[in-house]
């Protein structure tokens, strides 16, 4: 205690008032480890003690449940109404017997030994179902599922539960298909408790187009967290499950990275059946099927694979089943995450499956005898197997005149050839083989490479990274500012380099061609390969000139030759042959696509007949008339 | 684990890299020859003249501006050797020097006619020296010849290739290149020969052999005895002939011509000679071969008999005389007279090469379908028999078309004097 | 490694056979084959590939009777010692020719290519490539092989054309050069220029069926041939023979001339990317083919961890020879003596063996 006269006040207010007392925050959170396991509930006590808690918490609520049964009955009894209000006690007297069974001691020892929750089954006490959902959903913590109690009007009348989470469902469908008709449409004198509950329910009284029964808790979880309402009624163990999907999702636009001039303007988006009914609109075949798989252990994202049944090799679609069965992980990002699962060489960049994010181009690969696979959430559909020749075929060829589909064809192999090579090949050409210029350019470059002091592979390097960033740049900058920094920064960048002397404009040429060539690449996975490759090619010609740059290309080769997409090798069909059909490089006439890729080994393998174009072998019309 | 071994093998890879980079240099530390000359020199040397590129100046931003004097430089040295030189050359520029894009070997004509074997066994050996380099021989010293030539071409060495290919426009010159050079030079039975030139003294002057052959009204000449007065003093035309590999003789550019035609290689060329029916006037054809000359060379003993028959084709350039050639019987007439001149010519230039004994049109060539095998061949003795060979040649002319005009109707008298 | 039969179709066949035994075009063989035959020497290989032919089909006839490859039918042929006999010779034969390769190919990288590259480091560049694609396996050598095909035959066949304005086709006369036996049996049947094809036999189990063996070893080898004497003769119709024999690496010197205009002009550095490209393969296909047979013979597993250590080993063989001159004596024997025996004296025992097999016809009851 400090003494309290004017010494020590005036002493400690100087003090209070010159010395620098720093603010008194307290420490900063800093995440530390996290504790073992079990996540820690502040009010349920751990082990094998928390699992006699809960019995005997159910015990307890059993035992309430009972001395209000014996409360009403002995009200009932004494009241003298006999008939009916007997039946409904005879039925509540049947309930809590099946309760009482449900509490056997070996059955509670079982359940709780399982230690998870989900795989219980329901019982039939409404409110031991809602203690397992509360503790399933942290409620009321959780304050997106929603638990709505009604009472559906029948003799006797039905105590039910109707859970769903906020905002995934459709509230109008709910409200019309589900608690009009139970509440409202029904009348005091149906019986529903005859027979089984469920089932009258389900046939006569829910008006909606999809219903599933679920018995266990994680049917019914995964239905609810699937935006489904489930529906609990007192005395029965099961559940329904009613479709009321229906949250918020983008509607169809415009495929964002795939544009085109002449092809169809639709394109996939997040919600997998919205997915599902694009590709069902352009394959309107009963032979089309959907599998649906669930991947991802706390995800639980639906991943769906479509083929068409009697055209794909079924032992690719056993294969493929078997695998995506086979991912073991806890959440599924994207469809691409997926691939990566899925494929053969995961470390290799180049792309083993088609990704697209139209339907007309899934349509045409499915009724080759290939395989989709939509991730929900994700509107880029695979497509597999695919050989390295696929990823230069645009959308639109076939919808575009031969001649002309053709010469695109040969400029997009040509640009890719180009975006590969030129770097290597001038860096090679102008280290190692003077002689292969033409003097006149050989001067005009040497004399420009004068002023500036760094190596040729240095500018070549430095160009070229400059090019990715502002390539990326382009990417994450959104909207128009996008591309006015690409050209901007690609003008500027270019010139001013220039004219500080950093580069010099031979390889200014050298670059911006390979960088317009690589975006003839139709697919963004294939260009982004090719623009690893060429960096490692650029390595390869810096040392060792074109001896480096063959041998890399012959690497490069064998390398692509060996590799597999699904089982289907990566360059058929030139190694191994087989029968390419009329698409590989050129693509044939529409009305001479005779037989399906022969590599798909797919059971049907005929798609066009012999004459593709009856009416040519016919009269034309109108000639009838004359004599 | 992975991890380690991967890393490992990249270090290894990366030691690997790092050794050196294997001769690769970068463009502006290269001096680029374009072109070589070569003079004796004295004792048992060689004067060696290098034209070297200037990058800098070609590479100037604004184009068209470039400054024509300053685009090359010249270093002459005088070394034993071909490669004795280049070591001096290095020497002298500060950059390492490349031949790789030398364009012409221009011979001086003293080394020429005291032999080229130690030039050439080194050009066929070394890399850096191509079979498609063009080799010329310059009467008077290279080194002289590549110092006075100014060419308005922006490197001199365009100069060269351009002249040379342009010789097909007359027929006046031939292009030849190292490698053709060496086959022949290698072969049995053919004669070496180059493309000639020359710096002319500008002095307006001319001195041609007179037209040997009748009818003739085009002159003769050697490159330095064409007759000009102003511009670039370097002159090409006619033909170097070597008898293995010293030089013999020159051709002027009427038989450079004739040689042309024989070996197949004469698309063009205008051709004057006196109008039959008006010997006062000329009359100008353009010539061209209509197709190859057939020739067959028969050999009995020792006396080889080669007959000639080639095909020539022309349209009428001009007819100053006004007579009507484009009627049947005239021109029947002047395809006679044409016919007539270039066999007398291509006598006269057959005669002047049995002279030299050098077969430079390469009728050896054509008697090899004859034997069997090589032995055979080998006992035929080409040298001997050739100066001895008797010619039969025969010209057989066309005129086919007639040019803008198809009739000449005569000048009225009364304007004639 | 399994010895399960493989399912390579005709391309690859065809690929492999055509790639390995073409590759004589780079090195100085055709010059030799000048000197020997003169204006002939375009018929050397035409000769020698019919003769290789023939032999092949001699292989053929006796995997149409045992079906297996090449150890298989010599073990039951001939028996243990005998199969190992082969199997020694052709590992010899097929390590020889790929040591030969790289050494060929090191230095003709020296001479034509990066004349200042050190010498160690180019027979260790090619080794390094010939490891690095031994690891895939035969099948995707051979796609990629049948992959760059085209190419390098066009690309040959481009390079012959641009030098057009260089024929004088008298060349080719007197036409018997130096006499028809020269020309068909001293440097023709008695040359075995194309050394490694009896590949098809090592690996006859790797191809789907008999047909396509035949099929390889018509087109594969009979367009090898073509190539061959076309390029020969284009030799001596450019060069004349005088010339063309002093030459050291004949197809190199053939595209340094081609020259059309101001810009078509030495570009013979393009056609460096063809035969670094032709000669890595046929050192890789020769490389298997002996690692092949070790783990036959000795019936490994696995082919995989000989794969560094041989290249190594080859590598530093290759290495050995002081100078050029040693390099071709060493060829010229190899070539005219040892690899003769590969081609003509196994497969006729293999067939005279069959023969007598049918004849006596003792089959075993687990036949």
């Amino acid at each position: 205690m400090r003494a309290n006269n004017v010494i020590t006040n005036g002493y400690y207010f100087l003090k209070k008032l010159l010395l620098y007392q720093p603010p008194s925050d307290p420490t900063p959170f800093v995440l530390e480890e996290a504790p073992d396991n079990k996540p820690s509930k502040s009010d349920q006590l751990t082990g094998e003690l928390a699992n006699s808690f809960q019995d005997l918490e159910a015990f307890l609520r059993y035992a309430h449940r009972v001395i209000a049964f014996l409360t009403k009955a002995n009200m009932s009894l004494s009241q003298g109404h006999y008939s009916d209000k007997t039946k409904n006690l005879k039925i509540e007297y049947q309930a809590l017997e099946k309760q009482q069974s449900e509490l056997e001691p070996i059955l509670l020892a079982y359940q709780s030994g399982q230690g998870v929750l989900g795989e219980r089954s329901l019982s039939t006490s409404l409110e031991e179902n809602r203690q397992i959902i509360e503790s399933l959903y942290h409620l009321p913590l959780n304050k997106d599922i929603v638990i709505r109690e009604i009472d559906i009007a029948s003799d006797p009348l039905v105590k039910a539960m109707a859970i769903f989470i906020d905002g995934m469902v459709d509230t109008k469908i709910q409200n019309l298909a589900i608690f009009q008709p139970l509440m409202l449409l029904g009348s005091d004198q149906r019986r529903l408790y005859d027979g089984d509950l469920v089932d009258n329910i389900i046939r006569k009284y829910l008006p909606t187009s999809q219903v599933q029964r679920a018995g266990n808790f994680a049917k019914l979880q995964e239905g609810i967290n699937g935006g489904d309402t489930a529906l609990i009624f007192d005395g029965i163990a099961e559940a329904i499950l009613v479709n009321t999907k229906g949250w918020e999702h983008r509607s169809i636009e415009k495929p964002s990275t795939e544009p085109t001039v002449r092809g169809s303007q639709s394109g996939f988006t997040e919600n997998l059946r919205t997915n599902t009914t694009l590709i069902r609109t352009i394959m309107r075949n009963s032979d089309l099927v959907t599998e649906l798989f669930k991947v991802g252990q706390r995800s639980q994202t639906t991943v769906a694979m479509l083929y068409i049944k009697s055209v794909a090799n079924p032992q690719l679609v056993a294969e493929i089943k078997r695998r995506i069965q086979g991912v073991r992980t806890d959440d599924l990002e994207s469809s691409g995450t997926l691939i990566q699962f899925i494929e053969d060489h995961p470390l290799l960049p180049f792309p083993q499956s088609l990704s697209t994010e139209r339907p007309d181009r899934v349509g045409p690969h499915l009724s080759e005898g290939r395989i989709a696979l939509i991730a929900d959430g994700n509107p880029y559909i695979h497509i597999l197997p695919v050989s390295f020749f696929t990823f230069f075929h645009a959308s639109e060829d076939f919808s575009l005149p031969f001649p002309i589909a053709n010469f695109q064809r040969f400029l997009r192999l040509f640009g890719t050839l180009i975006a590969t090579v030129l770097p290597s090949l001038y860096i090679a050409i102008s280290y190692f083989h003077v002689e292969a210029l033409p003097t006149q350019l050989l001067l005009a470059i040497a004399g420009s490479r004068e002023d500036v002091p760094f190596p040729a592979w240095f500018e070549v390097l430095i160009m070229e990274i400059s090019f990715e960033l502002i390539r990326e740049a382009g990417v994450r900058v959104p909207g128009v500012l996008g591309t006015t920094i690409g050209i901007v920064g690609a003008i500027v960048l270019g010139q001013a380099a220039i004219s500080a002397h950093i580069v010099s404009p031979a390889v200014v040429v050298v670059i911006a061609i390979t960088g317009l060539a690589s975006f003839t690449i139709p697919e963004y996975l294939m260009s982004a390969a090719i623009r690893l490759i060429r960096f490692s090619l650029l390595l390869f010609s810096t040392y060792m000139g074109l001896v480096g740059l063959a041998t890399s290309l012959l690497w490069l080769t064998v390398i692509l030759c060996s590799m597999k997409s699904f089982g289907m090798p990566y360059m058929v069909p030139i190694a191994p042959r087989t029968t390419a059909g009329f698409d590989v490089v050129v693509r044939g006439p529409v009305y001479s696509q005779k037989q399906r890729p022969d590599a798909l080994n797919t059971i049907d393998q005929k798609r066009q007949p012999q004459i593709s174009r009856p009416w040519k072998k016919k009269q034309p019309a109108g000639k009838e008339d004359e004599e | 684990m992975r991890f380690r071994v991967a890393v490992t093998i990249m270090l290894f890879a990366t030691s690997l890299l790092i050794t050196g980079c294997n001769g690769a240099k970068e463009l502006d530390e290269v001096g680029y020859v374009l072109t070589v000359g070569v003079d004796v020199a004295e004792g048992d040397q060689l004067d060696f003249t290098y034209e070297i590129a200037i990058p800098r100046a070609l590479a100037s931003e604004s184009p068209g501006k470039t400054n024509r004097k300053a685009t090359v430089t010249f270093v002459t040295v005088t070394a034993p050797t071909l490669t004795e030189g280049r070591n001096l050359l290095n020497s002298v520029i500060a950059r390492a020097p490349n031949l790789s894009h030398v364009t012409t070997f221009v011979i001086g004509e003293g080394l020429a006619r005291k032999g080229l074997a130690d030039i050439l066994g080194m050009t066929m050996r070394l890399r850096q020296f191509r079979g498609a380099t063009d080799i010329v021989v310059v009467n008077g010293k290279a080194k002289d010849f590549l110092l006075q030539n100014t060419p308005e071409e922006v490197l001199p060495s365009r100069w060269f290739q351009s002249m040379l290919s342009t010789g097909v426009e007359t027929g006046y010159y031939l292009r030849t290149s190292l490698h053709e050079f060496y086959v022949r030079l290698k072969s049995r039975t053919s004669a070496p020969y180059t493309t000639l030139m020359a710096i002319n003294p500008l002095n307006g002057e001319g001195r041609s052999s007179d037209p040997a052959v009748s009818n003739d009204n085009v002159h003769d000449y050697l490159p330095k005895d064409v007759p000009r007065a102003e511009g670039n003093p370097a002159t090409v035309v006619g033909t170097a002939v070597f008898k293995g590999d010293k030089m013999v003789g020159m051709l002027p550019s009427e038989e450079t011509r004739m040689l042309a035609m024989l070996l197949g290689n004469y698309p063009r060329g205008f051709m004057t000679m006196t109008d039959p029916l008006a010997p006062q006037h000329s009359v100008n054809v353009n010539l061209r071969l209509g197709r190859k000359p057939k020739i067959n060379v028969n050999i009995s003993g020792e006396h080889a008999v080669i007959s000639v028959n080639v095909f020539l084709e022309g349209d009428l350039a001009g007819i100053p005389s006004g007579i009507n050639y484009e009627s049947p019987e005239n021109t029947r007439l002047l395809n006679q007279q044409i016919s007539e001149i270039v066999r007398q010519k291509m006598l006269l230039m057959l005669q002047q090469t049995q002279e030299w004994g050098a077969d430079v049109v390469d009728f050896g060539y054509y008697i090899r379908p004859k034997y069997a095998t090589n032995q055979e061949f080998e006992n035929l003795h080409w040298d001997a028999i050739y100066p001895n060979a008797e010619f039969n040649v025969v010209v057989t002319t066309q005129i086919q078309r007639t040019g803008l005009m198809h009739k000449t109707s005569p000048i009225p008298s009364e304007k004639i004097q | 490694m399994s010895y399960q039969s493989g399912r390579m179709g005709t391309a690859e066949g065809i690929a492999l056979v055509f790639t390995m035994t073409f590759t004589t075009i780079f090195v100085t063989l055709p010059a030799e084959l000048i000197e020997t035959s003169g204006e002939l020497g375009w018929i050397s290989e035409i000769a020698s590939g019919l003769s290789t032919m023939a032999m092949l089909f001699l292989f053929i006839y006796v995997f149409e009777r045992f079906p297996g490859d090449l150890f298989y039918v010599s073990t039951r042929l001939l028996g243990k010692l005998g199969a190992c006999l082969i199997s020694i010779y052709y590992i010899v034969m097929f390590f020889s020719v790929a040591t030969l390769l790289i050494r060929d190919f090191s230095e003709n990288t020296l001479f034509a290519a990066l004349p200042e590259l050190d010498f160690h480091l180019s027979v260790g560049w090619y080794a390094l490539s010939v490891a690095f694609l031994l690891y895939f396996g035969i099948e995707a050598i051979a796609r990629a092989a049948y992959v760059i095909l085209p190419f390098s035959a066009g690309g040959i066949i481009l390079a012959f054309a641009l030098l057009v304005p260089h024929y004088k086709p008298y060349y080719l006369f007197p036409w018997q050069g130096t006499g028809m036996t020269n020309a068909l049996i001293k440097s023709g049947v008695l040359v075995a220029s194309n050394a490694a094809a009896p590949l098809l036999a090592v690996i006859a189990k790797s191809f789907q069926n008999i047909r396509v063996l035949r099929a390889a070893a018509i087109f594969g080898l009979g367009g090898s041939m073509l190539i061959k004497s076309t390029s020969i003769l284009i030799l001596i119709i450019v060069f004349g023979p005088s010339a063309a024999m002093e030459r050291t690496l004949p197809f190199f010197e053939m595209t340094r001339l081609i020259s059309l205009n101001r810009y078509i002009q030495r570009i013979d550095s393009i056609f460096i990317i063809l035969w670094v490209i032709a000669g890595i393969f046929g050192i890789t296909i020769s490389l298997y083919m002996g690692l092949y047979l070790i783990t036959r013979l000795v019936n490994l597993p696995t082919m995989k961890p000989l794969i560094p250590i041989v290249t190594l080993l080859l590598a530093q063989i290759a290495m050995i020879p002081p100078d050029a001159s040693s390099v071709r004596a060493l060829e010229g024997i190899l070539v005219k003596g040892y690899f003769l025996i590969g081609i003509y004296v196994i497969p006729l025992l293999l067939f005279a063996a069959t023969l007598l097999n049918k004849k006596r016809g003792t089959k075993c009851a687990s036949e």
